[in-house]
């Protein structure tokens, strides 16, 4: 059996460590099943990416395309205004995490409590240690990290990926079509 | 005999009547100070419990464990996640307040161990009954945190031996609080959190009073002299002395022999970390290179002829770096020995002959007298030159790259090191260069390669920037003075805050980060400190017309000002302002009174720390004292690695309740801080929060509109649109700012907001007030 081994190598798991999301259709029945998700994009969406596109430019298309809640953390909020997704949120990681972790919190958007998030785009220690007080402080809540690095504090992860990858996964997961929305 | 201290409020004798009679044996003697004794001096750990806990029900813990398991005792480990305890009955939350705690009895025990050390060597240099001055005629207030505290008022630098009795007792106790089968309540931990915290401001004022005194540091001086630092302005021509560390005494001797030898001017004197900044306070022909980020940079860079380290944030492998480059080493501190021999009684000759010889790598010298002499006649022997490798080798050593990205994956700053390296192979070495920029100069990315490729190295040699810039030395205390004509407005409002930019140089995106928001705040009037590394960070970025923020902003306690009050120690000075406020402005008495004051700095100091780059476990105990006074503390993406938050929830209206003084009546006064402790992911969204965070339920409307304002502004900035929370902050129409009234009260009238009264609010049952 391989070991995946985080995406900064010594920032180890706990005892238990994410499932690896190996194929589209295991991110893509994530999706399916998730009945109040919530998408956290952090400001490194912005920095991640290619010339031309950057992991924001994908999640808001999912965001749009699937009509998730998104929390906007850092100021990430403007770039998904600008790519045509209006955050439910502007909500700094640690708040937001603090909220999640509360099982009488209403939700990003008031509609209910959150049963999945998926996140991306935070720095790495950042989304990494939000996934740890979320692992224990909120432990129904089923945390799907999008980030090309592996995140072993969530429920599932994607793995270590190259752009390309990363894209190629995404894209065809969240049932994007190429070029738009 | 010590610790004994009798009072007898009223006596009748044959003899008379005797009033406020007090016998105390080893406690400080204060002839001229006549405040009533508070009730709680010399607090122990469970004395101010209650008012820990009346913040810490405010703001609850939000635990984010760097490790589920307990390896603390050999029933373990123990896995501790998905509810379930230890083999002694600790849960995770315990474990990780528990954690948090040894990290601030680490923290606090090395300023303490910091300032006896110093204390210790300043009695006997300058006697037991030198008296304290660290503020010259401008300061009666020498002590605020020592006088909050203990109930004292030191005169010399004997008395602070009792202090520090103190200190050294509390942080025994705090430690054995964290003993397996101790405490098991979270919150019990997170008080004493407080309590270490509260002991580390004690001993830092400690420690930088007693620098200031004796070795003549300016003394709470607004004109403080501009230095020199960066790389750039040493003249290599000259033999050059690097000192690393915190702890002064070796490094002032070394500037004490220069002189006394007549020969200032013929040898560089650079210094990395906080005894670099102590020592341009002892002399401005110093120089400061850089924060705690620059040490592999300046020894790779070839230009030391010697290194000088003394304690704290010196890096470990240290003394193999130096040696790669023939660069002897003194080690001078008993906490840092370095593995080298102790050769303090030995004859300088010997000391030297084997330094310059090579024959030692390096020699531990307990005698900071001798490390003056040692280390001047050690560098005008100058080493063989010696450099780094030139650009011509860096792309030849960068061919051996196989873009595998374990640099990357091993950099905390998630620099792209593959693109770096793929781009000096192909002869572009300006993106290694750039990267060096931002770079905390921590190495990992060496010890990641399977290569063994020098990352960091390259990158060294790949840049040549070679600037020179200006800082304003430390300047020590705020002026009494400065405290009455700005306190009013601070405690009003009318100044929107205080902000301090502390702590260390562990960036994610570079320090210009943190001279950017010092500029902001600057430029919006807030009252802006500095202290340590931050300080240094700040000084390394220049505006459009190419000046540093020191040489653009003036360096008084006032609005507008930019205020570097000196090394990591000097912190207490920042805090003990807003002590001061309660004192000077406010008149409430000190001695011993810790949670009224505490109380009213929370409910009307305006006051916010920013450990932006913050990293050890002695800026863990900085932030824990200013949470202790009810000041909050953002720090860096980096800082959330200090495993718990401590969080308000602006949206449960009854956490923000408060007894209103002149009713006594329980009243709403909005999330006012919001937050004690805090990870900000971006320097922008840091800024709002930090404008938020200014606010306090005590302002007036005219100053809470000045702070909205800004809140407004700088959330705008960051998110784009008004404030979500927009409707918590504003109490009647009169906290409106003038220029946006009508627009905000569409937005206030859409979010049910209706007006309520400003309350003279206190955390505090009316017994607790005196």
């Amino acid at each position: 059996m391989s070991r995946i081994t985080p995406g900064q190598p010594a920032m180890l798991g706990g005892t238990r460590t994410a499932t690896v999301i190996e194929k589209p259709a295991v991110l893509a029945a994530l999706v399916k099943r998730a009945k109040r998700p919530l998408l956290v994009v952090g400001h490194r969406a912005l920095v991640v990416g290619s010339d031309r596109e950057y992991v924001i430019d994908l999640l808001a298309r999912w965001a749009q395309k699937d009509s998730v809640p998104v929390a906007a953390t850092g100021d990430t909020g403007p770039a998904l205004r600008a790519r045509g997704v209006e955050p439910a949120r502007c909500i700094s990681a640690m708040n937001l995490g603090q909220r999640l972790a509360d099982p009488q919190w209403a939700g990003i958007d008031r509609a209910g409590p959150h049963d999945v998030i998926f996140i991306a785009g935070l720095s790495y220690a950042l989304e990494w240690t939000l996934l740890s007080g979320l692992r224990h402080g909120a432990a129904s809540l089923v945390t799907v990290s999008l980030s090309p690095a592996y995140e072993p504090h969530a429920s599932f992860s994607l793995p270590n990926l190259s752009w390309t990858d990363w894209r190629s996964l995404v894209t065809e997961a969240f049932a994007l079509e190429e070029g738009g929305a | 005999m010590k610790g004994i201290d009798i009072r007898i409020g009223e006596i009748a004798s044959p003899l008379g009547r005797v009033r406020d009679l007090r016998v105390g044996i080893g406690r400080i003697g204060s002839g001229t100070w006549e405040e009533p004794a508070g009730p709680t001096p010399y607090p122990s750990m469970t004395a101010l419990r209650d008012w820990d806990r009346r913040l810490l029900g405010r703001y609850r813990p939000f635990y984010m464990p760097l490790c589920d398991l307990c390896c603390l005792c050999t029933y373990g480990k123990c896995d501790l996640s998905g509810g379930k305890r230890g083999a002694c009955g600790i849960t995770l939350a315990a474990q990780q307040s528990r954690v948090v705690l040894l990290a601030a009895c680490i923290g606090a025990a090395t300023h303490t161990s910091h300032a006896r050390e110093l204390v210790e060597y300043l009695v006997e240099r300058n006697g037991r009954t030198f008296p304290l001055d660290p503020g010259g005629l401008q300061v009666d207030l020498h002590m605020p945190h020592v006088e909050l505290v203990c109930g004292e008022r030191p005169e010399t630098l004997a008395d602070l031996e009792t202090i520090l009795d103190y200190c050294n007792a509390q942080l025994i106790d705090l430690l054995a609080a964290t003993h397996t089968g101790q405490e098991g309540d979270p919150i019990d931990f997170e008080s004493k959190v407080l309590h270490a915290g509260m002991i580390d401001h004690v001993s830092m004022e400690v420690a930088d009073v007693a620098q200031i005194s004796a070795f003549d540091f300016p003394k709470a001086d607004q004109g403080a002299l501009l230095v020199p630092l960066g790389l750039g302005t040493v003249d290599t021509e000259r033999p050059v002395i690097l000192v690393i560390g915190h702890n002064v005494p070796p490094a002032a001797a070394i500037l004490d022999y220069l002189a006394d030898h007549g020969l200032e001017g013929t040898v560089e004197v650079t210094g990395i970390c906080c005894t670099a900044i102590d020592m341009t306070r002892r002399s401005p022909s110093a120089k400061i290179i850089g924060p705690i980020s620059w040490q592999l940079r300046y020894i790779r860079s070839g230009i030391p002829d010697l290194v000088v380290v003394d304690e704290q944030c010196v890096r470990t492998d240290l003394l193999d770096e130096a040696a790669r480059l023939g660069i002897p080493v003194i080690a001078t501190s008993e906490k840092n020995c370095l593995g080298l021999a102790d050769r303090t009684d030995e004859l300088s000759d010997a000391l030297i002959e084997d330094l310059v010889s090579g024959r030692v790598p390096g020699v531990l010298i307990l005698d900071p007298e001798k490390v003056g002499e040692v280390a001047v006649r050690v560098a005008v022997r100058r080493r063989p030159e010696r450099a780094v490798p030139p650009v011509a080798d860096v792309i030849a050593l960068a061919a051996a790259c196989g873009a595998c990205g374990a640099c990357k994956g091993a950099c905390p700053s998630e620099k792209d090191l593959v693109g770096g390296m793929q781009a000096a192979r192909s002869g572009d070495t300006s993106v290694l260069a750039r990267m060096l920029r931002s770079c905390v100069g921590c190495g990992r990315c060496e010890d990641a390669c399977p290569q063994g490729i020098e990352v960091h190295r390259l990158m060294v040699a790949s840049c040549d920037e070679c600037e020179r810039f200006a800082i304003r030395t430390g300047r020590g205390p705020v002026q009494d003075i400065e405290i009455r004509e700005i306190g009013g407005p601070i405690v009003l409002g009318e100044i929107p805050g205080v902000v301090a930019f502390v702590g260390c140089a562990n960036y994610l995106e570079g320090g210009s980060e943190v001279a950017e928001m010092v500029t902001e705040f600057a430029k919006r009037r807030f009252v802006v400190c500095t202290s340590g590394c931050s300080a240094m960070a700040v000084a390394m970025h220049r505006d459009e017309e190419g000046l540093t923020p020191y040489e653009r902003f003036s360096g008084r306690f006032e609005a507008g000002g930019v205020v570097n009050v000196g090394s990591c120690v000097a912190n207490s000075h920042i805090s003990g302002a807003a002590i001061k406020i309660a004192s000077i402005f406010a008149k409430r008495s000190l001695s011993g009174n810790y949670a009224e004051v505490a109380d009213y700095v929370y409910n009307r100091v305006g006051a916010v720390g920013v450990a932006w780059g913050a990293m050890s476990q002695k800026a863990a105990a900085i932030a824990a004292g200013f949470w202790r006074l009810g000041i909050p503390v953002v720090v860096g993406p980096h800082g959330a690695k200090y495993r718990r938050m401590l969080l308000g929830r602006s949206d449960v209206d009854e956490d923000w309740m408060v007894r209103d003084r002149r009713s006594g009546e329980e009243v709403y006064v909005g999330p006012v801080p919001e937050h004690l402790f805090i990870a900000a992911e971006t320097k922008e969204e840091a800024m709002a929060i930090i404008a938020k965070l200014a606010m306090r339920p005590n302002d007036t409307s005219r100053g809470r509109s000045i702070k909205l304002s800004h809140y407004i502004d700088l959330y705008d900035r960051c998110y784009g649109r008004m404030p979500d929370d927009l409707h918590r902050f504003v109490r009647t129409k009169a906290d409106l700012p003038l220029m946006q009234k009508e627009e905000l009260l569409k937005v206030l009238e859409a979010r049910g907001w209706v007006e309520r009264a400003i309350p003279d609010p206190t955390l505090l049952p009316e017994e607790a007030l005196r």
